[in-house]
């Protein structure tokens, strides 16, 4: 166990919904806008290439999931991969919100409209709004993880050969998460975060 | 003769260049090839969802690698399957002079030419994968295989050049590439 020197971001990595466009912008926001050096986008496609520094990154660096849709796929990679995220956010239910709702976007407490939008390329203005708030969520999340008194222990990528494209119907009890918050989760088996629980 | 043509972004989200490979994939499904194309989301295909499971194995499929590291070719190698032809970005950035800029979360001008470009030869070889002489071979999705392991083998698919930028695995059907349509 050790103290947390950087957080992983994983977004969904999806690319059909717009949904998964609000994931990989929010994921973008933490780390070059909100926390630049203290947290590092997982590329999924890198990381299932072995590619050694994505591996590293997973396994020595705590990782909060961002999952897109109900699908939740990113949560199932991780299980494939045999690894634990610290902690999850589902982005429906954040989009759920009341259509104007005080978001902490950028620390300015402003009313937004939280709405994934159409827009795959690049998200709507409601869509950014909606992957800001998620971010910001991340945000507060990862710096509960970089406090002294956080630990994480590193784990390692399943090695040998695993079953795929098997669908699993309960991922939230596959990884056995609780909730922490609406559109918060985290593995009961991981520390709790104290300021958010 | 096939329907629809399934187009694979790479899928990354590190690189600029994985950002270009998903706009090119975007304008191809939403305007040079609405409703003729589908895209394969690959943590939906590992997930097991249905629709991502279909597309790869009934239609030919376009991967679009963005990097040479190859991580759209392999994962489909992991997986079994045999794309149809494959797109190799930073061909099609040498052969036109673009550069991918700095901007990951919004392309800049430049970048965008480079994923048009993309695009439009991604759209000139599914259209000739949806020609009618051309017969693909159904595929079988592995149920087993290794992740995050740099086991694959170097060109896994021996890729034959079809044109700048533009593949074909050895063992897949010729198609007629036509860049000019």
């Amino acid at each position: 166990m050790g103290e947390v020197q950087k957080v992983a971001i994983y977004p969904c990595g999806g690319v059909g919904f717009v949904l998964s466009s609000v994931a990989r912008y929010a994921a973008y926001l933490i780390a070059e806008d909100l926390l630049p050096g203290k947290t590092e986008i997982v590329d999924a496609q890198r990381l299932l290439n072995g590619l050694p520094d994505e591996v590293e990154l997973v396994e020595k660096n705590p990782t909060i999931i961002i999952d897109g849709c109900g699908y939740q796929c990113g949560s199932n990679l991780f299980r494939l991969l045999g690894l634990t995220p610290v902690a999850r956010l589902l982005i429906p239910p954040i989009a759920k919100l009341p259509a104007t709702f005080l978001c902490d976007c950028a620390g300015l407490k402003k009313q937004v409209r939280l709405a994934p939008g159409t827009e795959r390329r690049v998200p709507s203005e409601s869509g950014k709004n909606l992957a800001t708030e998620v971010a910001v969520r991340a945000r507060n999340m990862a710096l509960e993880m970089l406090a002294a008194d956080y630990r994480y222990e590193p784990q390692r990528v399943r090695q040998g050969e695993t079953e795929i494209c098997a669908f699993i119907n309960n991922i939230p009890g596959e990884v056995g998460y609780v909730m922490v918050a609406e559109g918060v989760d985290r593995p009961a088996s991981r520390p709790r975060l104290c300021g958010l629980e | 003769m096939a329907e629809r043509v399934c187009l694979f972004p790479c899928g990354g989200i590190k690189k600029t260049e994985s950002t270009v490979a998903r706009l090119a994939t975007y304008i191809v499904n939403e305007e040079l090839l609405p409703r003729q194309t589908m895209i394969l989301c690959v943590p939906a295909f590992l997930r097991g969802v249905e629709e991502d499971l279909v597309m790869v194995e009934d239609y030919p499929t376009i991967v679009i690698d963005c990097h040479r590291e190859n991580c759209g070719t392999n994962l489909l190698f992991r997986a079994g399957v045999t794309p149809a032809a494959r797109i190799f970005i930073p061909d099609i950035a040498a052969a036109t002079g673009l550069g991918y800029g700095s901007s990951r979360r919004e392309l800049e001008p430049e970048a965008q030419q480079l994923a048009e470009a993309v695009a439009k030869r991604a759209a000139a070889v599914g259209r000739a994968l949806l020609a009618v002489d051309y017969v693909f071979p159904r595929q079988k999705i592995k149920t087993r295989a290794s992740l995050a392991q740099e086991d694959v083998p170097a060109d896994p698919f021996a890729y034959v050049t079809v044109a700048e930028g533009i593949y074909r695995p050895a063992a897949m059907p010729h198609f007629l590439y036509r860049e000019s349509e």
